[in-house]
């Protein structure tokens, strides 16, 4: 029995070393796609008569091969679109007051799980009103509606949503941005931007670090088990239930510490049977994604492990709140939660705008 | 020669569902297996079961009978499982499983024998129907399981980008 042990443990070390030479060796730092830019920003700034100035950072970043090498398209179209529509030729920054030479940034950092890229240019930024005006005359705005300035954004990833004027060679197709966040999703990962007039716009890609293995926490929810990044975990706590607070009748919220946090109950967003619906009964995790915190719900907390992250799509669909599955130790399915997906799913159920209709909320039903 | 074209037959599985009988191709069919946990997907049409792990791969789940709007059955031993391969658009792959009564029989269908489906209207929808055709005097329908398995809700996410951007 205990020489068993003992080479299941020696077995277990063996496959650990081996699992992290093999991790190791899928590390690739962005230099390796950042390397090409100088080239491609000179060629592109020469053809179109303007004069920009391209600075990288953090090229040392690692980032898994696979999700490099499905990132160089995205990011060289964002590059193209930055030069074509943002930075502006010499004569009209002079006249804005600005120096002639444009400025375009790549920066790549970690933060928690995850790899920021970010691609910024200091150009014309972002039109608002002609993206307002595009989607009133694409109808996919009422002409009544006032959308904010996330939501105007959203637009820029429609396909066919273009606000330029004429098709040049390298953009204005209205092709491009729903490409690149479709391949950025399928990575499982994010963009934003941040635009303001004449001062340029920021596109933010958040990937994860891997996408094949995860370190995981098993929550239980009824009869089901998910799975939460480690690394989205901030902490996990019993409910005061005298911190509980209601908003509008219609919200959750939990004061911790200094913070309120809206609360998710995860098995009525899922339409599941729970172990418990009382609050002091159950377990709040609270997780952070896309830069907002939430508390979700749980029955309790199982144990933590390593996971192989199983693409669903490959069989099925993407779906809202989920991005991914993988197998368990008994040979069941497990379905990991994507807690950005959830936020905006949870969100999406507690506010519903007419907006939020048009921009493939619809897949969440 | 082509009377030959018109003779050849194909092979195809056919399956019990509530009353009638159904055929799929059988060099779609991937395996049979018996009913398994499945592990549910939360926010999916109700004739999505869930997915299960066949031998690795997350492989998703579709009741036949929900998706016929035909009276739910219990699961249990006797139900059965037939594993398709699917083909999506852009000669993309799947392998999902559809939930029947039983499996049947095997049959020799030559092509000339599947009869368009009757025209119904609106009334019943013959979308997945390739046709129908006879057997020992019992009718089978035929299944297109490539439209089955690709329609609306399954369908890849291509398509759904495609829908936000007309809705």
């Amino acid at each position: 029995m205990t020489q068993l042990h003992n080479g299941l443990s020696q077995l277990e070390r063996n496959t650990r070393e081996l699992q992290e030479s093999v991790m190791r060796i899928r590390m690739l730092p962005i230099s390796y796609s950042f390397n090409r830019f100088p080239r491609l920003v000179h060629d592109l700034s020469t053809q179109l008569g303007k004069k920009v100035e391209l600075k990288l950072s953090g090229e040392h970043t690692e980032l898994d091969k696979t999700v490099l090498e499905k990132m160089s398209d995205p990011l060289v179209h964002l590059v193209r679109n930055a030069l074509d529509h943002g930075v502006e030729l010499p004569a009209q920054r002079v006249a804005v007051g600005k120096l002639e030479t444009g400025r375009l940034h790549l920066h790549a950092f970690h933060q928690g799980g995850n790899i920021i890229i970010q691609i910024s240019d200091d150009g014309a930024g972002f039109d608002l009103e002609k993206i307002h005006l595009k989607a009133i005359e694409k109808g996919l705005l009422a002409a009544d509606d006032h959308p904010t300035e996330e939501q105007l954004y959203e637009f820029i990833f429609l396909p066919g949503f273009s606000t330029a004027k004429q098709v040049s060679d390298l953009s204005g197709r209205g092709v491009g941005m729903d490409v690149v966040r479709r391949n950025i999703r399928a990575l499982g990962g994010t963009i934003e931007v941040v635009s303001r007039p004449n001062q340029g716009s920021t596109f933010t890609i958040r990937l994860p670090l891997t996408l094949a293995i995860l370190d995981g926490q098993l929550v239980r929810v009824g009869k089901e088990i998910y799975i939460l990044s480690l690394l989205s975990i901030i902490e996990s706590l019993r409910i005061n239930p005298d911190l509980v607070s209601s908003l509008a009748g219609k919200a959750e919220v939990y004061r911790l510490r200094e913070e309120y946090i809206p609360i998710l109950r995860l098995y009525s967003l899922f339409e599941i049977t729970p172990g418990t619906t009382q609050l002091d009964q159950g377990l709040l995790v609270i997780v952070e994604g896309d830069g907002q915190k939430i508390g979700l719900f749980v029955d309790e907390l199982l144990s933590q492990q390593q996971i192989v992250i199983k693409s669903l799509e490959s069989n099925y669909q993407q779906v809202q709140g989920i991005s991914g599955a993988t197998i368990l130790g008994d040979g069941s399915v497990a379905l990991i939660l994507d807690v950005a997906g959830l936020i905006q799913l949870f969100y999406g159920r507690t506010q519903i705008s007419p907006l939020r209709t048009h921009l493939g909320f619809r897949s969440a039903s | 020669m082509n009377t030959d074209i018109a003779n050849m037959t194909n092979k195809y599985l056919t399956f019990v569902l509530a009353t009638e009988e159904y055929a799929v191709d059988i060099l779609r069919v991937q395996e049979i297996k018996g009913w398994n946990k499945i592990t549910t997907i939360p926010n999916t049409p109700h004739y999505i079961c869930g997915v299960i792990n066949l031998r690795g791969t997350i492989v998703p789940i579709i009741d036949l009978r929900m998706r016929f709007n035909l009276e739910r059955l219990e699961y249990g031993p006797m139900t059965v499982v037939v594993v398709v391969k699917v083909i999506a658009s852009k000669s993309k792959e799947r392998t999902m499983g559809i939930v029947v009564d039983a499996v049947s029989d095997v049959y020799d269908v030559s092509e000339i024998d599947i009869k368009p489906p009757p025209d119904f209207g609106s009334f019943i929808c013959t979308e997945f129907i390739k046709g129908l055709t006879t057997v020992d005097n019992k009718m089978v329908i035929v299944l297109d399981i490539d439209r089955l398995l690709n329609s609306n809700e399954l369908a890849i996410v291509e398509n759904a980008s495609e829908q936000a951007s007309n809705g």
